[in-house]
């Protein structure tokens, strides 16, 4: 083991099984993680008119693209609040891996309905496209629902356990989403204070709980009019649930990745850790302000009520102040002159800070509905959202990653790894202001075929797209020096 | 508000941001103790929390008076003085208009027969200038204003299938 482990009773021989499942989450959705930008890099090489492929293929690498990342980076990050919750929490292992094997299920579902099926409606598979495609059949639309079933029903099964396993510890749900620390005046006694991981998981497990309803609730009438039980569906209503399981699904992925930032910093900078007020107030606010900007997908439908465009406006707005002013200001405060020693996981840390920022105000702005007027569906929307993702989630999830192999298997990095991400940080940046750039020029999004004028943004941004490939393939090579050694050491014999 | 006021309005807060985050990534070296930083952190979040709620309550007025609900434009930009109707399909459009008159306050009567299409109205120098989604069983009224004749090209912004891509049409603005 290296010097810098998070406090708690880590590796003892009670919790080494749950470490192997949360190396096998995070191992599945690297993998997945990389074949699918490998899809997306050829995307943009067909943007750029350097590898033309069929708009039918296209849409179908759109499709895996979509679905591959959202599901796989989910997985990952809660293969990385498994490892950190196992320290102070008891977790089953059954569970988990139920839940592992269900979501995995979505897999074969997935390729089936794209690669044998034909189908390429989309990651969001928004209705009634799935079973009106043209170019598909009705059944490759309801695998991909199925596809949909499995990773609902296998994160709610993680979701369960956990929201379960943290409530049995703390003694009750109040205590364990830290009210007791929020409420607290300074004559009360000791309050409760969870670890931030365990609030943390408990805010996330209650978010991915509400979302699989709104899931639900939109893939019965689905299934029902495939089997022809009713006739159709009110788009209207199935378009408001699929956004609101889709986008909060995405959205909480890097709030559960942002988790894995809490318990990594103290290791770097000796500082954080605790359950401040603010830290907890940041985390029972996030359960609303995941939930509830959805609406917002909707603006460009004038059908929808008004006072669902107002809730979905205020929503995404307060994301703003809330986000920064509790979550990455203490973040901040964190790193600011901490003297935070540097390694591959800090500095993945440090980009991530500003690359969520730098998505979120592109959010920001695309979600004041007479700015969304102009960016809807142009391909600022994927810009925002892939600086979330890109700059984001994966610098925390992989930083994460990187952390807990090292310190499985005890083998140090190699200096100049952190070269590799920083390099990474600069590649996904200008990657990310192309796709910016291009959404300003109202350049469509979900488009096989690009003018010759739009041609440029995308040869720009292939070289970034390399450039992130090659320095992650970097950080592979110093990471699975200790990959072997790290799975050992989470065998329950030792 | 053009797309290129967007833009510059986010290189300029990215701009601002990346200052700031430098600061804290340059301070590192120059040790402080935790309980130091965390006090002024905390001071910072006091004076913070105020003006920028404050901003953000205004900015909402703004944005919903901005808005292109046909409540909010027809007190924006006044009552519609043609009517336009917009029906779409995989992969096409039908509008009962070819040609539109300048400076007339227009509505389209947007809809689809099969699935959800996106209406987005590009001027003559490709930029998009406005939208409204095309949903089957609903009618969505997107009032707007040409100020500019011209050549405007019809494009689908909601993705409806393989051939979104070339679902195109066009009419001239006299």
């Amino acid at each position: 083991m290296s010097d810098h482990s998070i406090d708690g009773p880590a590796y003892g021989s009670e919790n080494r099984p749950i470490l192997r499942i949360a190396l096998v989450y995070m191992l599945t959705g690297f993998v997945i993680f990389l074949i699918m930008g490998i899809l997306g890099l050829i995307m943009r090489l067909d943007h750029a008119g350097w590898w033309v492929i069929s708009p039918n293929w296209f849409y179908r690498i759109m499709t895996l693209h979509g679905a591959g990342m959202v599901a796989s980076l989910l997985m990952a990050a809660l293969g990385g609040i498994i490892a950190i919750l196992n320290r102070t929490v008891k977790l089953s292992a059954r569970w988990l891996w139920s839940a592992y094997v269900v979501y995995s299920l979505s897999v074969p579902f997935l390729l089936y309905a794209v690669l044998i099926g034909g189908f390429s409606g989309g990651w969001t598979a928004l209705d009634p496209l799935p079973y009106h495609g043209m170019t598909w059949s009705k059944s490759a639309g309801v695998m991909m629902y199925v596809t949909f079933l499995a990773v609902g029903v296998g994160f709610l099964i993680y979701c369960v356990h956990v929201f379960d396993a943290v409530r049995r510890k703390a003694g009750g749900v109040r205590r364990a989403l830290a009210w007791e620390v929020i409420f607290s005046r300074k004559s009360d006694a000791q309050p409760y204070e969870p670890e931030v991981a365990e609030l943390a998981a408990i805010a996330t497990a209650i978010i991915g709980i509400v979302t699989v309803i709104g899931g639900v609730l939109v893939l019965v009438p689905l299934f029902a009019e495939a089997a022809g039980l009713v006739k159709s569906v009110n788009p209207l209503y199935s378009k408001n649930f699929i956004m609101l399981f889709g986008h909060s699904i995405a959205n909480v992925t890097i709030y559960i990745a942002v988790a894995l930032v809490y318990g990594l910093l103290p290791v770097y900078t000796k500082r954080g850790g605790h359950t401040t007020k603010f830290v907890a107030l940041a985390w029972n606010f996030t359960i609303i302000l995941v939930l509830t900007p959805p609406p917002h997908h909707l603006y460009q439908d004038f059908a929808q009520p008004l006072g669902l465009a107002i809730i979905g406006q205020v929503a995404s707005w307060s994301i703003a102040p809330s986000v920064l002013l509790l979550t990455i200001l203490g973040n901040l405060s964190y790193i600011y002159r901490s003297g935070m020693r540097w390694a591959v996981p800090s500095v993945m840390i440090a980009l991530g800070f500003w690359g969520w920022v730098f998505g979120g105000i592109g959010g920001t702005i695309d979600s004041a509905i007479p700015a969304n007027q102009l960016l809807h569906n142009t391909l600022w929307v994927p810009a925002h959202f892939h600086a979330y993702y890109l700059l984001g989630v994966t610098t925390f999830v992989w930083g994460y990653l990187f952390y807990l192999i090292s310190d499985l298997s005890g083998v140090r990095e190699k200096a100049s790894t952190k070269i590799a991400a920083w390099l990474y940080g600069i590649a996904g940046a200008g990657f990310l202001l192309v796709f910016f750039f291009s959404g300003a020029d109202s350049i469509p999004r979900r488009y096989a075929v690009h003018l010759p004028e739009w041609n440029l943004y995308a040869a720009i941004a292939v070289p970034f797209v390399l450039l992130t490939i090659v320095s992650l393939l970097w950080i592979i090579a110093d990471m699975i020096r200790g990959l072997r050694s790290a799975w050992r050491n989470t065998s329950a014999v030792k | 508000m053009t797309q290129k006021d967007i833009l510059i309005l986010f290189l300029v807060l990215s701009a601002i941001w990346t200052a700031i985050w430098f600061k804290v990534i340059l301070s590192i070296p120059n040790i402080q103790p935790e309980e130091e930083v965390t006090k002024n952190a905390n001071t910072l979040r006091r004076r913070l929390a105020f003006p920028m709620i404050a901003a953000l309550v205004i900015l909402l007025t703004a944005v919903f008076y901005w808005s292109p609900y046909p409540i909010f434009r027809e007190h924006t930009i006044g009552k519609p003085e043609v009517t336009v109707n917009v029906n779409s399909f995989q992969w096409g459009w039908i509008l009962d208009a070819d040609t539109l008159p300048v400076h007339k306050v227009v509505e389209f009567n947007v809809t689809s027969r099969d699935v959800n299409h996106g209406f987005a109205i590009y001027n003559s120098e490709g930029r998009l200038v406005a939208q409204t989604q095309a949903m089957p069983g609903y009618v969505n009224k997107l009032i707007f204003k040409f100020d500019e004749p011209g050549e405007y090209t019809i494009r689908c912004l909601e993705y409806c299938g393989v051939s979104h891509h070339v679902m195109l049409a066009t009419f001239t603005v006299d």
